[in-house]
C-alpha cells in the first residue's frame, strides 16, 4: 500500500506505480508538470520514476490569469 | 503601428523578441475560455499572460483547455506566479512554468505582499529575482511605482519592469503619473504599466507618459462588453503611443491663439 499526498488530497494506490501509472488513473487532457516533494520530474523520466509512500505530488497545468 | 511613409517600425523589443503590439492581457476572469480566444484576437495582443496551478486531473467537465484556444506558436504565453506570498512558491511556480513550456526563460514574476491591496512584497520579490536571475531566466518583474526599485530591478538583470498603476483588479488608473514618467526617464528596459488599468484613456495616459506597453486583464475581462473594451484598448495604445512619438505641445498657463492676430478687419 502506498500512502501519497496528490494535489493537496491523500490517495492510497494498492500496488507500486510509476508516473505514467498514476496519470493514466485520470482522464487528463491537457499538458503537465509534476512535482514530487517540490521537486520536479523530468517528462522524460514519468516512466521509470516509482511512487513512494509519504510523497507530496503535485500535477499542475496552464490556466487563464493575469 | 503608424504607416506614415518612411517611419521606421516602432517595435516593443523583450529579451530580444520583437512585437508589434505594446498591448499585452491576461487570459484570467473571462466568462469562458471562448470569449478568451476572441478578445484576444480582438486586442492584437500578442503577449498573454497565464497562471500555473493544479490541474483538475480531467474533472472539469467542460473539456476545453486553453491552450487549444491560445496557439503558443502564434502568442507568447508569459507565465505569471499570482498568488504567491512568497520568494519560495514563486520560485517554485517559475520552475514549473519552465517545465511546461519547454524550457521558456521568459516569465513574469510577482511576489505579493498584502491580500487587500495585491500590492508585491518588494523584499522577497528581490530574493526571488535573485535566485531567477541566477538560474538564467528572463524576468518581467511586478513592482510598485518606486523609480529607485525599478532602477534597481533593471540594474539586477530584469528584462522588463513592471510597475503597477493602481491595485490589480481595480480600475483606478495611473495613480501617480509623475512616478511612472520618472521611471520610464530611468530606464534602459521596456517599461510595462501592470494592474490597475480601468479604461482606455488610463492606458492612453500611460502610452503618453512613454511607457513601452501596458499589460491589463480585468479592465477588458470585466468591461460590460469585453471584446468591445478589447477593441477600445487596442485603439487606445495605439493613439497614446503615437501621441507620445509625435510629441505633444507644452502645457501653457495661459491662452495662445490658434487664428492669426493680424489683418482684423474690426
Amino acid at each position: 500500500m502506498i500512502n501519497i499526498t496528490l494535489n493537496g488530497e491523500y490517495l492510497v494506490l494498492d500496488k507500486p506505480a510509476n508516473i505514467v501509472e498514476l496519470l493514466s488513473k485520470f482522464s487528463i487532457s491537457e499538458p503537465i508538470a509534476v512535482e514530487i516533494n517540490k521537486n520536479i520530474i523530468p517528462r522524460r523520466t514519468f516512466p521509470t520514476h516509482n511512487i513512494q509512500s509519504g510523497d507530496n505530488i503535485e500535477i499542475v497545468a496552464i490556466i487563464g490569469g493575469g | 503601428m503608424s504607416n506614415i511613409k518612411n517611419q521606421p517600425q516602432d517595435s516593443l523589443v523583450i529579451a530580444g523578441k520583437t512585437y508589434l503590439s505594446r498591448l499585452l492581457i491576461g487570459t484570467g476572469k473571462y466568462k469562458d475560455i471562448e470569449q478568451t480566444k476572441l478578445a484576444i484576437e480582438t486586442s492584437g495582443a500578442q503577449i498573454i499572460t497565464v497562471a500555473i496551478r493544479r490541474s483538475t486531473l480531467g474533472q472539469k467537465t467542460d473539456g476545453s483547455n486553453l491552450l487549444d484556444a491560445i496557439d503558443p506558436k502564434k502568442y507568447q504565453l508569459l507565465p505569471n506566479t499570482a498568488g504567491c506570498y512568497d520568494a519560495e512558491s514563486a520560485i517554485r511556480t517559475c520552475h514549473l512554468a519552465r517545465e511546461l513550456l519547454n524550457g521558456q526563460k521568459l516569465v513574469k514574476l510577482e511576489v505579493l505582499g498584502d491580500k487587500k491591496t495585491l500590492f508585491p512584497d518588494i523584499p522577497a520579490t528581490i530574493l526571488a529575482a535573485e535566485k531567477l536571475i541566477k538560474e538564467d531566466f528572463e524576468i518581467m518583474i511586478y513592482t510598485n511605482d518606486d523609480p529607485v526599485m525599478a532602477k534597481r530591478f533593471e540594474e539586477m538583470g530584469c528584462v522588463a519592469v513592471m510597475p503597477l498603476a493602481a491595485p490589480i483588479g481595480s480600475g483606478l488608473g495611473i495613480r501617480n503619473p509623475y512616478n511612472i514618467r520618472t521611471i520610464v526617464e530611468n530606464a534602459s528596459v521596456p517599461i510595462i504599466v501592470d494592474a490597475g488599468v480601468g479604461t482606455a484613456s488610463d492606458a492612453t495616459i500611460a502610452m503618453e507618459l512613454g511607457c513601452d506597453g501596458v499589460l491589463m486583464n480585468t479592465a477588458i475581462a470585466k468591461a460590460t462588453h469585453p471584446l468591445l473594451m478589447a477593441s477600445a484598448m487596442r485603439k487606445a495604445i495605439e493613439s497614446g503611443r503615437e501621441a507620445f512619438l509625435a510629441g505633444r505641445i507644452a502645457h501653457r498657463t495661459f491662452a495662445s491663439a490658434s487664428s492669426p492676430e493680424t489683418g482684423l478687419f474690426f
